[in-house]
């Protein structure tokens, strides 16, 4: 039986019961991420700010499994888990997943976000490690591609367009006691939702709690926080359409995307990524007739793909597509979105069907349930309730919605061409 | 349940209900000298473009779209000498009634006997939509320093063409296809290689539907799927410079033979030591202790007969990276943790168990047990094989693993 409540110091919790299941997954999520860069505090009696260097809320991430007696995902597998975590824009997530110990392995979740234990060393040796995580992705053209584009959208330098990771120059100035202060403030249990996925019938979570010293109940709500809305210029300029050459590419690749307007009601956040994919979809997937030409011809490939994102602080719409003539299909995408109406939408009923059968594969799939589940919980919103919605929406409502968006958007483009241009076929 | 439906095509059903997904797969199975990676990425890509009842591609994908997203992939992979094409429909059934399994089934037949290749008016024109597709992908790859990394590494490492080139194919390859034999190659197909049907799920069609397929009988003649490599006397080494932020490092070890059961158990719990985790043995002192590589991690395939070590590291690092990498070789041949080995034992046994909850997994299981029966095993065995595993057993693997191939991307930044 699925059970949603509130602990003593504001934590809310979720348990979701998959009868039959022996997977079991804990996710906790903090509300704190990569463009979390200035925050107030109030603390004895007034109010302080702070500036976050980039790349922190990755660099806690990273550093919170360090504890006294070594890694704690030791810990985990001695309790026959795996544990793992990861930062995005706006939130970090520490997750597990098992087949047994639940109990033992949510005291180690909790103890893993609670009890940091950030040592000057071993924050050295991180830097170099995150350092070459950078070089990673760096090395990613297609990464390089879409950051380039979230830059262009959200102006140099502000939070969005930084790395989550941070950059060589603000990881320098990341040290164990901007750590400390940063997870005293934002690791608080107001701002986190944990949800656990198991069959609750093996799981014996009944009495767990109760427990006096249960380990979730033990963390401690310290001060208010407000957090500075990420940087968010009311009209930004930019330049629409930037074109870099680069020798090292075999072809030519094309970013073009929307930076949309602030959202401040959460329902609208939902109902937006909801009108947004069941829109596009039907415009740009595979079903649309569109995409069948644009293939043939060569227009485009099987990398061609959109990709919607609406949350706390940002939301955006982007295309991403190797393409032999990017300002072709450019123009051929803006043209389509200039003009849409009802009469573009013909495939708008099966495309949502598609949409709620994928809702019902993703109920075989444990981790997909809980992450669904933890980052909904910011919205107040159960997973129910968001597939409620998707069966609900009115072509006509999503139609407005997505014009609206548009209407109030800023676009942008990014092209990335190879310097070899001989072969017109490629 | 399992069936013949007729010489060389077997059927394998479970309708298991603790799933809303279920599976419907046709594997085709043949020998690694009958095609090259590159003919089957494209033969897979024309198959998964429509058929000649949905020859556009998006008439496929709305009939899909209203079988509430059904899901089609068209797919293959390798067993060492064993090529395996996989066409694959999994659903969802809402309504409880069966009918979009049938549908489903319908479809999947559709694909299989009623392909655009060969038909008449769309047969060049997907070929050439296809055959671009995947030479702007191939071309993509090209700069893609992981898969360089991994690339050369196979290049160098087998002997035999078939096994040198990525499971996506090659640009070279691409070159010398021919859509005349790109046509032959799926008659052989459907007319001579071994054929396994595999049914998972609560809503699949009754049994009599399931059995009904128009296959031919064949005999199919397939070699030892093992690979067993040589040594060479000395590693090769490959090493060229790249445009990038990172330098690549692969080192590539043949491995002894594979053909017990207790062999393969213990290269599996040997790699997980080794690099399959964050407990790993690399991923400890070569990522945490040491800070040279922010990914380390070691792969194998048993089929193969090979396992392999990938590094992401600076290059003022890849010689010092190559040398931990080696230490770590050297110090676990010598002596492992007892706890390590406890720890991943434990690890890889709940990695089994939490498989039983995937609905893929479970089919892909029914086809294992049906091509590879002696290997069938339940959980408790196959956790009592794995406990059954010594240290000494593990170092004598490590033991035998050679170093035949490094490759060293290096790379110099654009900026």
């Amino acid at each position: 039986m699925n059970r949603k409540f509130q602990l003593p110091n504001g934590l809310d919790v979720e348990l979701i019961d998959k009868p039959g299941f022996v997977k079991q997954f804990g996710i906790v999520m903090v509300d704190f991420g990569g463009i979390d860069q200035s925050y107030r505090a109030h603390i004895a009696g007034e109010w302080r700010q702070t500036r976050i260097p980039a790349g922190t809320a990755h660099f806690i991430e990273h550093q919170l499994f360090n504890k006294p007696t070594g890694d704690i995902s030791q810990r985990f597998a001695k309790h026959h888990a795996e544990t793992n975590a990861f930062t995005s824009p706006t939130k970090t997530g520490y997750f597990f997943s098992s087949t047994s110990q639940l109990s033992a392995n949510l005291d180690l979740l909790a103890e893993l976000v609670s009890q940091p234990y950030f040592q000057p060393e071993s924050v050295s040796k991180e830097r170099a490690i995150i350092t070459q995580e950078l070089n990673l992705y760096q090395d990613q053209p297609d990464y390089r591609l879409e950051n380039q584009l979230i830059t262009t959208l959200y102006g140099e330098g502000a939070p969005m367009a930084t790395d989550i990771a941070g950059t060589p120059a603000s990881l320098k100035s990341i040290d164990s006691e901007i750590l400390l202060k940063i997870h005293q403030t934002f690791y608080q249990p107001q701002n986190m939702k944990l949800v656990i996925v198991a069959d609750l019938s093996r799981a014996s979570l009944a009495d767990y709690w109760q427990q006096p010293d249960n380990a979730w109940t033990a963390l401690r709500r310290r001060y208010q926080i407000e957090r500075e809305t990420a940087s968010r210029p009311a009209k930004l300029a930019i330049k629409a359409d930037s074109v870099l050459v680069n020798d090292q590419l075999q072809v030519n690749k094309l970013a073009l995307g929307w930076r949309g307007a602030s959202i401040s009601h959460l329902t609208d956040v939902i109902r937006l990524q909801i009108d947004l994919e069941l829109v596009m979809t039907t415009l740009f997937g595979e079903t649309a007739e569109r995409y069948r030409k644009w293939r043939n011809s060569g227009l485009i490939n099987d990398s061609f793909q959109f990709q919607t994102t609406v949350e706390r602080g940002n939301n955006h719409l982007i295309f991403t597509a190797n393409t032999p003539d990017p300002q072709h299909l450019q123009s051929e995408v803006q043209e389509v979105i200039a003009g849409l109406s009802e009469a573009d939408l013909a495939n708008f009923e099966i495309v949502r069907q598609d949409m709620l059968g994928n809702l019902l594969f993703a109920e075989d799939e444990i981790e997909g349930i809980g992450q669904e589940s933890v980052e909904l919980a910011f919205y107040d919103w159960p997973l129910d309730q968001f597939k409620q919605q998707l069966q609900q929406r009115r072509l006509s409502e999503s139609l407005v919605n997505v014009q609206q968006f548009f209407a109030h958007s800023q676009r942008a483009s990014y092209t990335m061409l190879r310097s070899r241009q001989e072969d017109d076929n490629i | 349940m399992k069936t013949m439906i007729t010489t060389g095509v077997n059927l394998t059903l479970n309708r298991a209900s603790k799933f809303r997904t279920n599976l419907l797969t046709c594997h085709f199975i043949g020998p690694i000298e009958a095609a090259t990676n590159t003919e089957m990425t494209l033969l897979t890509w024309i198959l998964a473009h429509g058929n000649q009842k949905y020859p556009e591609s998006e008439q496929l994908s709305l009939a899909l779209a209203k079988l509430y997203g059904a899901n089609l992939q068209v797919y293959h992979q390798n067993f060492g000498r064993w090529r395996d094409l996989i066409v694959e429909i999994s659903f969802v059934d809402p309504l409880s009634d069966r009918a979009i399994g049938r549908e489903c089934l319908d479809l999947i037949k559709d694909i299989i006997f009623e392909p655009l290749l060969g038909a008449a008016r769309f047969d060049h024109e997907v070929y050439q939509a296809e055959y671009q597709a995947l030479q702007t992908e191939l071309l993509d790859l090209e700069t893609n320093h992981d898969f360089q990394t991994f690339a050369s590494t196979k290049a160098a490492f087998f002997d035999a063409p078939s096994l040198q080139t990525p499971r996506v194919g090659n640009l070279q390859e691409l070159q010398h296809l021919s859509e005349t034999h790109l046509g032959q190659l799926y008659q052989q197909l459907i007319n001579d290689w071994r054929v396994e049907i595999v049914g998972y799920g609560q809503s699949l069609p009754a049994d009599e539907q399931m059995k009904d397929w128009a296959f031919p009988a064949r005999q199919p003649v397939l070699p030892q799927p093992q690979i067993l490599n040589q040594l060479l006397a000395k590693p090769k080494v490959i090493e060229r410079e790249i445009v990038g932020e990172q330098t690549h490092l692969c080192l590539a070890y043949t491995l002894p033979d594979l053909s017990t059961q207790v062999a393969r158990d213990t290269l599996r719990l040997t790699a997980a030591i080794l690099g399959g985790d964050e407990q790993s043995l690399l991923f400890r002192q070569v990522r945490e202790q040491a800070g040279l590589a922010y990914d380390i991690s070691a792969t194998y395939d048993s089929f193969l007969g090979w396992l392999y070590i990938e590094a992401g590291v600076d290059r003022q690092q890849v010689d010092e990276a190559q040398a931990a990498i080696s230490t770590v070789f050297a110090q676990a041949r010598q002596s492992i943790d007892s706890q390590l080995l406890e720890l991943e034992e434990e690890n890889e046994i709940n990695e089994q168990l939490q498989s039983q909850d995937q609905p893929r997994t479970r089919a892909l299981q029914l086809f294992a047990d049906a091509v590879f029966p002696e290997r069938h095993r339940n959980q408790a065995e196959f956790a009592a094989a794995i406990h059954h595993i010594s240290l000494t057993q593990v170092q004598e693997m490590l033991a035998a693993c050679q170093l035949k191939v490094v490759t060293r991307l290096l790379n110099r930044s654009p900026k």
